[in-house]
């Protein structure tokens, strides 16, 4: 797919999310169901690879970029995450402190909810693919409560869930 | 106090972008330590403001956290470079580990690896849910929040609808249905 085409696309989604891994439904919808240019292991992957190292949650779409186009669909993906931010200055100009009004803020609330929700639909068809045994399905409940309820680095678990994987493989193909 | 330079903003944005892992509210935190506490280079007014309208702003917050700290301190270029040094180099790298990844996936210990990080990714998106839901709970009530949520996993995935035209009905509902009265 042409780069452009892939970054606009990409914008799309950034542009209508408010926070982490919301823009990931739109993705879903429009790169996996709609136009079949990457698949649901493809996605996961990316969001996995991007969490290995440091920076925001949406550099995954970096890595959505290159499965799709190459090296300049990354960079399409780079120049889609970060667009949306120079927003903020036209918005401190004309908002300014009325950022804090609570119709604004009810808004958001709102589209952030549904956003949780929509994450949680585009999970499902990614669960089916990565999680297909004991193993795997007691390594996402893991994941799941340490990132939902303490405050580990994602980076730990990403690790953590390597070596278990290693070590699990080790003890069933060496022993 | 002199104005800071441009190659100043770079290398302060350089390393609390790229060094702070856990994503964006770890890394504004360390950017408040930088720019605020120890350099005196944005008000408080100014973090404040800064904070707010970043979540406002679509897209990634600390992204443009950073393009409103920037501005603050150097104007125009200064939100260019900032969100430039956040960004760039943990994106090379995010893009050399796929390479890498990819030139290694047809060993078995890698396919390995990469199932159980796959698994444990579901169970990040999910906790990444909860946590866009769990901040929200107080403001706005389980009833809510769980309305909301709900329905949009329902919409999305039974009816198939857009996930652009559900957020848009959400701006919509949320506009009108006012949050409880806090106590």
């Amino acid at each position: 797919m042409n780069a452009i085409l892939l970054y606009f696309l990409l914008l799309k989604a950034t542009l209508v999310s408010f926070s982490g891994l919301a823009s990931l439904p739109i993705i879903h919808n429009d790169l996996v169901v709609q136009r079949q240019l990457l698949t649901e292991r493809e996605l996961n992957t990316a969001v996995g690879v991007a969490r290995m190292g440091p920076g925001p949650l949406g550099l995954y779409l970096v890595c959505v970029g290159y499965y799709v186009a190459g090296i300049p669909g990354a960079i399409a993906g780079c120049l889609a995450m970060i667009t949306p931010a120079f927003l903020v200055i036209p918005l401190s100009r004309y908002l300014g402190r009325r950022a804090d009004q609570p119709a604004v803020q009810r808004i958001i609330h709102s589209v952030i909810l549904a956003a949780a929700g929509l994450l949680i639909a585009s999970t499902i068809p990614l669960a089916r693919d990565a999680v297909n045994n004991l193993q795997s399905a007691g390594l996402a409940l893991v994941s799941f409560l340490i990132l939902a309820f303490t405050k580990t680095d994602t980076a730990w678990v990403i690790v953590g869930s390597a070596t278990f994987g290693l070590l699990s493989f080790a003890a069933f193909h060496l022993l | 106090m002199s104005r800071p330079g441009l190659g100043q903003l770079t290398s302060i944005f350089l390393r609390a972008g790229n060094t702070t892992f856990g994503g964006g509210d770890p890394m504004i935190a360390a950017m408040q330590r930088e720019l605020l506490h120890s350099r005196k280079w944005i008000t408080d007014q100014q973090f404040a403001l800064g904070y707010s309208l970043a979540r406002l702003t679509p897209g990634t917050n600390v992204l443009a956290f950073s393009a409103a700290a920037g501005w603050f301190v150097r104007g125009i270029l200064g939100a260019v470079a900032a969100v430039f040094s956040v960004s760039l180099p943990s994106a090379m790298l995010a893009l050399w580990l796929l390479i890498a990844y990819q030139h290694a996936q047809s060993n078995p210990w890698v396919q390995a690896a990469a199932a159980a990080i796959l698994a444990a990714v579901v169970g990040m998106m999910a906790a990444s849910a909860w946590l866009l839901v769990q901040p929200r709970l107080q403001s706005s009530g389980l009833a809510r929040c769980l309305l909301l949520a709900a329905a949009a996993a329902t919409l999305h995935f039974q009816a198939h609808m857009s996930p652009l035209l559900i957020l848009l009905i959400a701006a919509v509902a949320g506009s009108m249905w006012k949050e409880p009265a806090r106590q």
